[in-house]
């Protein structure tokens, strides 16, 4: 991991968008509801994936039949479709509704839920192949639903702490990684939308 | 990998205190004389001041080192906020 990078020193690769969201109501539905957890595993499992240590729960995504393992399929789909999850968690409307209203977007894309155990990473990897991350208008959001002291995101040479509550914008074309090395699960909603040019 | 965080008093507090006495064990001196008895009202105390640092070193999740300390303003230099290291 990079070294900590002074975030008053001119931050390029990540900005805080918000901080201080409640996320116990989705917390709390996501502990109620454990079998949400890892029913859909092409992000988790396919050849290489820098997400072979995370659990996820599938918002908005490519459709099943689209998502049965072919890579570069998915990575040029842009037409997401509302998976089973989002009638579950109706806790993340407000979330979601909130966060397109503040940034502008038109449209709504993937949504995911992640989920790190203490110790596990997501392994440095760059998103950036296929038409689905280079439309310029997309622009991709971590919702910090849970993220204690430790919890750590470099993207690039900056490296942050996110923390509960924060919602932070990235670039997901430069290399980046994660390291939890906090004392609990990091738990993450991933939003893409596109955002008024 | 072993990161460096600064975390809050509480509750991280709790994932060091099983750690106290091994440290003592391991470094104190006169341990007869001066037994390990830590006034935590006082560490909540300053704690609710904002007047105390912690900083933890935590490895696959699991806290593995601790840095306390006491700021306030200097008593000679009533200006010039100081870090008074209690232990690491």
């Amino acid at each position: 991991m990079a070294e900590w990078h002074d975030v008053d020193g001119g931050m390029r690769n990540f900005l805080r968008l918000a901080q201080g969201l409640d996320t116990l109501p989705v917390l709390l539905a996501l502990q109620r509801q454990p079998h949400l957890w890892n029913a859909k595993r092409f992000r988790t499992t396919f050849e290489n994936t820098p997400h072979a240590e995370v659990d996820d729960i599938w918002i908005r995504f490519s459709d099943d039949e689209l998502a049965q393992g072919d890579t570069a399929a998915v990575m040029a789909d842009g037409a997401s479709v509302w998976h089973p999850a989002a009638a579950e968690l109706p806790q993340t409307k407000p979330l979601i509704l909130n966060l397109m209203r503040f940034a502008e977007a038109y449209e709504l894309n993937r949504v995911v839920i992640t989920r790190l155990a203490p110790g596990r990473r997501i392994l440095p990897h760059a998103d950036d192949q296929g038409a689905y991350v280079h439309d310029p208008h997309r622009q991709r959001v971590h919702v910090v639903l849970q993220g204690l002291p430790g919890s750590l995101y470099r993207t690039g040479d900056e490296t942050v702490q996110m923390l509960t509550g924060e919602v932070w914008w990235f670039n997901p074309l430069l290399e980046h990684e994660v390291q939890n090395n906090s004392a609990d699960d990091r738990i993450h909603m991933l939003v893409d939308m596109r955002c008024w040019p | 990998m072993i990161t460096a965080q600064v975390e809050p008093w509480h509750p991280t507090i709790d994932e060091i205190k099983p750690l106290l006495h091994g440290h003592w064990e391991e470094l104190a001196l006169n341990k007869d004389k001066v037994p390990l008895d830590p006034q935590w009202e006082f560490y909540d105390a300053r704690d609710a001041r904002g007047e105390l640092m912690l900083v933890t070193l935590r490895e696959a999740g699991r806290v593995v080192g601790y840095f306390i300390g006491f700021v306030a303003a200097g008593l000679h230099y009533r200006t010039c906020l100081t870090l008074t290291m209690d232990i690491f």
